[in-house]
C-alpha cells in the first residue's frame, strides 16, 4: 500500500520535467501546473492521502512530497522563464514598425517673429547693462513732439503723420505715439542722470503700403551721463550689430536729421542677404547696404526740456525698427503679413 | 530732389567720379537714393540738314518724304509723319537704323529700316519724346544750328548726364537748388566754390514814368522781403532744347520760356519765382496781404479756394492773384500773348506757408521750399538771374531797376563755438585747421573772441538750421566724416529704468502660451464699430481716433478677441480648420485713464482655439469649452503657481455661449472669461465651427506669483482607491471631488475624476463619475483598513450631500 503510494509519487516526480518542457504558452503552463498542484492535481492528491502513510514513514514521506513539490515549482519557474524568453525572441524577430507612419507630435506653439526679434535685440542690450523702460501707447503731443524739439508747423512733422485721439482734454493733444522716443522724455522726467535704457513698443503712423504699416514696433535706446560721446554711440551700435548678426557684418554711419538728436546719423549694415556681392539683390537694391536705424547725440534742447543740464550731461539715443529687422531675418516680402495673423504664415516661421 | 551732375560740374568747373560723389554726399547727410544715367541712347543720333521734302506719293496718311544731309555727302530720304518739317536748310535730328528710341508709352524700341507705305525709310527724324528728352510729341525737334552729320552729343554734350536722386531732409533747404548742392560738394571735396557773379540783362532800358510799379507789403512778418522786376517785350514761346531737357530730367514739365526760366532759376538757387502778366495786374500794383475771411481764389489747378485770414496772398489793387508762396491764380499767369512780365522773388515766413499749404491740401515745388526757408540773402540774386535769363531766352528787355522791399532785414546769425566742445561731443579730436577749412567751405565767417579756444561764427543765411553751437559741431562732424569717429563702449552706469510697465511679464506669457502649443498673433490695434458689434463686444466703452486712415479703423480695441476672431474667420476662408492663437497686447478705454486726457491702457491676454484636437490616425473631436478651461488652468499655474477659480455667477458677455462659459478669478480678483463663442457671433462672423475663446486681464496674473516650495518625495507607498458614484448630471462634479478631498482625511493627497459614463442602463438624467483617491503618508506605510475607513467616510458625506449612490 505505502509502496504503491511511494511509487506513484516517484512517477509524478519523473513526469514533471517533460510536462513543463512541453508547455507552449501561459495557458498551458497554468494547466500543467494545475495538473500537479491544482485542487485536483496529482501532488495535491498525494498530500490528501497523508493519513494513509504509516506514522513511522510519515515524516520522510512528507519530506519527499515537499521535495517533489519544490521540483514542480522550480520546473514552473523555468518554464515561465523559457516562455518569456521565447516571447521576447518572437517580439524582437517580428516585422519592424512602419516608421513612415506619422509621429505623434505635441503641438509646437510659436512666439510671433516680431517678438522673437524684439527679445533677441533686448537681450543684447540688457547684456550690455541696459534696463527696459516702457511708456504708454497714447501720449501727449508734448512728449511725442514738443519736448523732443520738433518745431511747430515745421516740415519735420511730415516725417511722422500721427493719429490724433478723441479726448475730453483737447488742449493736451493726446495722440498715438509715432515713435518710442516719447519714452526718452518720460524716462528723463522720472529721474536724474545717469540713464541707460532700451524702450520697446508699438508705434503708430498714418501710412499704409508694402513697406509702411500704420502700426509697427520700435526699440528706443537712451544713454545719458557725463562724458558720453558719439564714439560711445558708434561703439554701442557696432557691438549690437556684431552680436545680433555676427562679427563679419559691417556697419556704416552717415549724417541724417532728426529734430531730437544733434548730430544725427543713420546706420546702415552690410546686406544680410547678398553681403554686397549681388548687384541685382532686391533687399539692398544692389548697394550692399541696408538702412536699419536712426541715432544721434541727444539734442541739448531735449535736455533743457526735461531739466537736465546740457553743459554737464551728454547722451546718445537710437531708434530701431523691429519690423524691418524681422522682414530681413525671415525674408518677409510685405509688412502687412506680419499683422494679418494668417495661421499658415505664423506656422511657417 | 533731382540733381544734374552736368550742372554741378558747370558750377564747380571740376570733374568728379560719380560713384564717389554719391557716396560722399550720402555720408554727409544728403542721401543719394539713386543715380540714373541719362542720354545713354543718344550716341548714334546725329544732326541732319533738310535738303528738301515732298509728299509721300502713295500714302493715305499725311506723310512726307524728307531728303536730308547727314554729312556723308550722299543725301538720304526718310519718311516723316510730323507736320513741322522745316524748309531746306533747317536742322533736324536724325536717328539711324539701330538707334534706341522711345515710343509714346515711354517703352524703348530699336529703329529699323522699315517699309512705310511702300517706301523704305533708312532711319527717322525724331521728336523730343522719342529721344527721351522731353514730353513733346507735337512735331520733330528743329534745331537752330549744327553741322550736318554732327553727333548730337557733340552738338550738346550736356545731354549725357547723371541724375542724382537726393533725399533732402527737412533741415537742408540749401540742398533744394543746384548751387547749394554744389557748395556742399565743394566742401566735401575741398574744391573752391563761389556764387555766380550777379547776372546782367542782355537788354535793358531805364524805366519811364508810365512804367512805375507799386509793391506794398502789408504783413512784413509773413513777408519780410519782396523783390520784383519788370521785363517787357517778351516773346512767349518754347525754350531751347537744352533748357527743356534739363527741366524734364529734373522732373519739371517744360511749359514756355518764361515759366521755364522761373523754374530753372528755382532749381539753381532754390528760390521759387513767380511770373505775372503785368497787363492783368490792376493798377500796376502788387499787395502782399492776408486774405480776407471768405475771399475766394481760383488757383492754377482749377480749384476755387475759399481763403481764411491766416492765408497770405499776393493781390493786385482789387483781387488776390496768387496764394503767396504756394500757387498762382488762374488768369494772372503767363499767356502766349503776354509781353510784359512782372517777376516775383520773395521770402515768405515758413510756418505760415506750411499752414496755408496744408490747409488747402497743396504741396508745390514753391511751398516745399518756402516752408523749409529760402536763402534770405539770395532773394534778389535769383531775381536778377531770372531777369537776365528772360532777356537771353525770350527776347525780353529789362525795365528799370528791380524793386527790393525789405521791411525786416536779416543779418547772419552769430553762434559761438568752443573748440574743446567738438571732442566732447564727437568723441574724437578734429584738427583745428581742418575745422576751420570745413567752416569756411560751408560759408561760415569766423570772428575771434576774447575767450581763448572760442570763436564767433556768422552763419550764412542759406543755413537756417544752424542756430547753436551743437549745430555747428554737427556740420564739422558730418563733413569730417562719421566713419573717422572711433567706436567705444560707454561705461555701464547700472541705472535702473524709471518708467516701467510689464515687458518682462508679457515675455513670460508668450513663452508659456507657446509652450502650451499656441501661436502668437499680433493684430492691428484699431478696428471699426461694426467689427465690435459682429464679435459681440459692443458693450465696452470705446477710444476713438479722430483722423483714422479709414472709418473702419477708427476705434482702438477695447479687447483683443474681436481681431483674433477675425483671424479665425480668415483661416476658415482659406480652408484652415485648426486655429490655436494667442495674443498679448494693450487694450484701450477712454475711462479710467491714469493721466488726464490719455487712455486707460491695460495689457490683455487672449486666445482662440478652434478645430480638431490633436489625435492619432483617428477622426478627432473639435475642441470645446474644457480645452479652454484647461488652457487657463495650465497658464495660470505656469504664471502664478496657483489655481484660478471658475464660476458662472455673473451673466455671460454677449460674445459667450450662455451655457458654455465661465468667469475666471484669481485670489478673488476678476481675470476674465473663458467660453465657447455664441452661435449668433459664430454665424455673423462666419466662423463655421465652434471656437473657444479666452480674454484675460494681465495685471492680476502679473501680481500673483507664489514661489513654489520644494516637496520632499515620500519614501512610503501610495494607496489608491477608486470610487464610482451614480449622481444626477446637474450636480457639479468639481464640488463632489472637492468634498471627497475634504473628508478623506489628512493623508489624502489628491482626488482625480478619471472617468465619466452616461449610458442607457443608468437612470435618466444621471451619470457615473469615477474618482481615484490617492493616499500617502511621509512617516509610515498606511494600512488598507485605515484607508478604507477614510474612503467610506468621504463617500458617505458625498452620497448624503449630492444624492449620489456608490456603484
Amino acid at each position: 500500500m505505502f509502496d504503491s503510494l511511494l511509487s506513484a509519487l516517484e512517477a509524478i516526480d519523473r513526469d514533471i520535467d517533460a510536462s513543463f518542457a512541453a508547455v507552449r504558452d501561459d495557458h498551458e503552463l497554468r494547466n500543467v501546473y494545475a495538473r500537479f498542484l491544482g485542487r485536483e492535481g496529482s501532488l495535491t492528491a498525494m498530500l490528501k492521502r497523508m493519513p494513509e502513510v504509516p506514522a513511522a514513514e510519515r515524516k520522510s514521506f512528507g519530506q519527499r512530497v515537499n521535495a517533489v513539490k519544490q521540483h514542480v515549482e522550480k520546473a514552473r519557474e523555468a518554464a515561465e522563464a523559457r516562455l518569456q524568453a521565447e516571447a521576447r525572441q518572437r517580439e524582437l524577430n517580428a516585422p519592424p514598425l512602419d516608421i513612415t507612419l506619422p509621429g505623434r507630435r505635441p503641438r509646437l506653439g510659436k512666439i510671433h517673429p516680431l517678438m522673437r526679434v524684439m527679445h533677441d535685440v533686448i537681450d543684447v542690450f540688457t547684456a550690455m547693462g541696459y534696463d527696459v523702460a516702457e511708456g504708454p501707447e497714447a501720449d501727449y503731443a508734448e512728449n511725442n513732439f514738443d519736448r523732443l524739439g520738433f518745431p511747430p508747423d515745421h516740415p519735420a512733422m511730415d516725417m511722422q503723420d500721427t493719429f490724433v485721439l478723441e479726448t475730453t482734454e483737447p488742449a493736451r493733444r493726446p495722440l498715438l505715439r509715432s515713435h518710442t522716443s516719447t519714452v526718452q522724455i518720460r524716462e528723463m522726467l522720472s529721474h536724474s542722470p545717469p540713464v541707460m535704457i532700451v524702450a520697446p513698443g508699438v508705434v503708430y503712423r498714418r501710412d499704409d503700403d508694402v513697406t509702411h504699416s500704420p502700426m509697427f514696433f520700435q526699440l528706443e535706446g537712451l544713454v545719458v551721463d557725463r562724458g558720453i560721446t558719439m564714439a560711445h554711440l558708434k561703439g554701442t551700435l557696432d557691438t549690437f550689430v556684431h552680436r545680433l548678426f555676427g562679427p563679419s557684418v559691417p556697419t556704416k554711419f552717415r549724417a541724417s536729421y532728426f529734430p531730437f538728436t544733434e548730430p544725427s546719423a543713420e546706420m546702415d549694415i552690410g546686406c544680410l542677404i547678398c553681403s554686397g556681392k549681388d548687384p541685382t539683390c532686391r533687399v539692398c537694391k544692389g548697394t550692399g547696404w541696408i538702412e536699419v536705424l536712426g541715432c544721434g547725440m541727444v539734442d541739448p534742447v531735449v535736455f533743457q526740456n526735461v531739466g537736465y543740464d546740457p553743459e554737464v550731461y551728454t547722451g546718445f539715443a537710437f531708434g530701431l525698427g523691429i519690423d524691418r529687422l524681422t522682414m530681413l531675418r525671415y525674408r518677409v516680402p510685405d509688412i502687412r503679413l506680419l499683422y494679418e495673423n494668417d495661421v499658415r504664415f505664423l506656422e511657417s516661421l | 530732389m533731382r540733381i544734374s551732375y552736368q550742372w554741378i560740374k558747370e558750377i564747380l568747373g571740376a570733374d568728379l567720379d560719380i560713384e564717389t560723389l554719391g557716396e560722399r554726399l550720402t555720408a554727409a547727410g544728403l542721401e543719394v537714393e539713386g543715380i540714373e544715367r541719362a542720354g545713354t541712347n543718344l550716341a548714334p543720333i546725329k544732326v541732319a540738314k533738310v535738303l528738301g521734302s515732298r509728299p509721300h506719293p502713295s500714302s493715305k496718311h499725311p506723310l512726307t518724304l524728307v531728303s536730308i544731309d547727314i554729312g556723308t555727302g550722299e543725301p538720304i530720304e526718310v519718311v516723316c509723319g510730323a507736320p513741322n518739317v522745316p524748309p531746306p536748310g533747317g536742322r533736324v535730328i536724325y536717328a539711324p537704323v539701330g538707334a534706341q528710341l522711345f515710343d509714346r508709352k515711354g517703352q524703348p524700341f530699336t529703329v529699323e529700316a522699315r517699309t512705310i507705305a511702300g517706301t523704305i525709310s533708312p532711319g527717322m527724324l525724331c521728336a523730343e519724346d522719342e529721344l527721351g528728352l522731353g514730353p513733346d510729341h507735337s512735331g520733330i525737334v528743329v534745331l537752330p544750328d549744327g553741322e550736318p552729320g554732327q553727333l548730337l552729343l557733340s552738338y550738346l554734350p550736356t545731354l549725357q548726364d547723371w541724375i542724382l536722386q537726393l533725399n533732402v531732409t527737412p533741415n537742408r533747404p540749401d540742398a533744394l537748388g543746384h548751387l547749394g548742392v554744389a557748395r556742399e560738394v565743394a566742401a566735401l571735396f575741398g574744391l573752391p566754390f563761389r556764387l555766380p557773379r550777379p547776372s546782367t540783362p542782355v537788354r535793358s532800358v531805364p524805366a519811364r514814368p508810365e512804367d512805375s510799379f507799386t509793391v506794398r507789403i502789408e504783413d512784413p512778418e509773413r513777408c519780410p522781403r519782396y523783390c520784383a522786376a519788370l521785363v517787357y517785350n517778351v516773346k512767349v514761346g518754347p525754350s531751347p532744347l537744352w533748357l527743356r531737357v534739363r527741366l524734364h530730367r529734373l522732373g519739371v514739365r517744360p511749359i514756355n520760356n518764361v515759366v521755364d526760366v522761373t523754374n530753372l532759376v528755382m532749381l539753381e538757387y532754390g528760390q521759387p519765382l513767380h511770373a505775372f502778366d503785368v497787363n492783368t495786374l490792376a493798377e500796376r500794383t502788387v499787395v502782399v496781404r492776408r486774405a480776407r475771411q471768405g475771399e475766394t481764389l481760383q488757383t492754377l489747378d482749377g480749384v476755387t479756394r475759399t481763403l481764411v485770414q491766416d492765408d497770405l496772398v499776393i493781390a493786385d489793387a482789387r483781387h488776390p492773384v496768387a496764394l503767396a508762396g504756394v500757387m498762382g491764380a488762374e488768369g494772372s499767369g503767363i499767356q502766349s500773348t503776354t509781353n510784359k512780365v512782372l517777376l516775383e522773388s520773395a521770402f515768405f515766413e515758413p510756418r505760415g506757408i506750411r499752414r496755408t499749404a496744408r490747409r488747402h491740401g497743396l504741396h508745390t515745388e514753391a511751398s516745399h521750399r518756402f516752408e523749409r526757408e529760402v536763402d534770405f540773402s539770395a532773394v534778389p540774386h535769383a531775381l536778377a538771374r531770372a531777369v537776365a535769363r528772360l532777356t537771353e531766352l525770350a527776347e525780353g528787355v529789362a525795365v528799370g531797376e528791380p524793386i527790393d522791399q525789405c521791411p525786416r532785414p536779416r543779418a547772419p546769425r552769430s553762434v559761438s563755438l568752443r573748440y574743446a566742445r567738438i571732442e566732447q561731443v564727437l568723441g574724437t579730436e578734429v584738427p583745428v585747421t581742418l575745422v576751420q577749412e570745413i567752416l569756411t567751405a560751408l560759408g561760415f565767417e569766423r570772428r575771434s573772441t576774447a575767450h581763448p579756444g572760442e570763436e564767433m561764427l556768422l552763419v550764412p543765411l542759406h543755413r537756417p538750421d544752424v542756430t547753436r553751437e551743437i549745430d555747428v559741431i554737427e556740420e564739422i562732424g558730418r563733413v569730417f566724416g562719421y566713419d573717422k569717429i572711433p567706436g567705444r563702449l560707454p561705461p555701464v552706469s547700472g541705472a535702473r529704468a524709471g518708467v516701467k510697465r510689464d515687458f518682462a511679464f508679457r515675455r513670460r506669457v508668450r513663452q508659456v502660451c507657446a509652450s502650451l502649443g499656441l501661436d502668437e498673433a499680433i493684430s492691428y490695434a484699431y478696428l471699426s464699430v461694426r467689427d465690435l458689434e459682429l464679435a459681440g463686444f459692443d458693450e465696452l466703452p470705446r477710444a476713438r481716433i479722430l483722423n483714422p486712415l479709414s472709418e473702419d479703423r477708427a476705434i482702438l480695441r477695447p479687447a483683443l478677441l474681436p481681431r483674433l476672431l477675425g483671424a479665425v474667420a480668415h483661416a476658415r476662408r482659406h480652408g484652415e480648420p485648426k486655429v490655436r492663437l494667442f495674443e498679448v497686447g494693450t487694450v484701450f478705454s477712454p475711462e479710467g485713464a491714469q493721466e488726464p486726457g490719455l487712455l486707460n491702457e491695460r495689457t490683455h491676454l487672449a486666445a482662440v482655439l478652434s478645430g480638431p484636437r490633436d489625435s492619432y490616425l483617428t477622426r478627432p473631436d473639435d475642441v470645446d469649452f474644457y480645452d479652454g478651461k484647461g488652457f487657463v488652468e495650465a497658464l495660470v499655474e505656469a504664471l502664478c503657481n496657483t489655481a484660478p477659480q471658475f464660476h458662472a455667477d455673473a451673466p455671460p458677455p454677449r460674445w459667450a455661449h450662455p451655457r458654455k462659459y465661465a468667469h475666471v478669478t484669481l485670489e478673488g480678483m476678476a481675470l476674465g472669461t473663458v467660453a465657447e463663442i455664441h452661435p449668433d457671433v459664430r454665424e455673423a462672423m462666419d466662423l463655421q465651427r465652434a471656437v473657444v475663446a479666452i480674454e484675460l486681464e494681465a495685471a492680476p496674473l502679473a501680481a500673483v506669483y507664489k514661489t513654489p516650495v520644494a516637496r520632499v518625495p515620500s519614501r512610503f507607498p501610495t494607496v489608491r482607491r477608486d470610487v464610482a458614484l451614480l449622481v444626477d448630471r446637474s450636480r457639479p462634479a468639481g464640488a463632489i471631488a472637492a468634498m471627497l478631498r475634504e473628508h478623506a482625511g489628512a493623508y489624502c493627497e489628491k482626488v482625480e475624476l478619471f472617468d465619466r459614463y452616461q449610458g442607457p442602463e443608468l437612470p435618466a438624467g444621471t451619470h457615473s463619475l469615477a474618482f481615484a483617491l490617492w493616499f500617502r503618508s511621509t512617516e509610515r506605510t498606511l494600512t488598507d483598513e485605515e484607508v478604507d475607513t477614510w474612503v467610506r467616510t468621504a463617500v458617505a458625506r458625498v452620497t448624503e450631500a449630492f444624492g449620489a449612490r456608490q456603484r
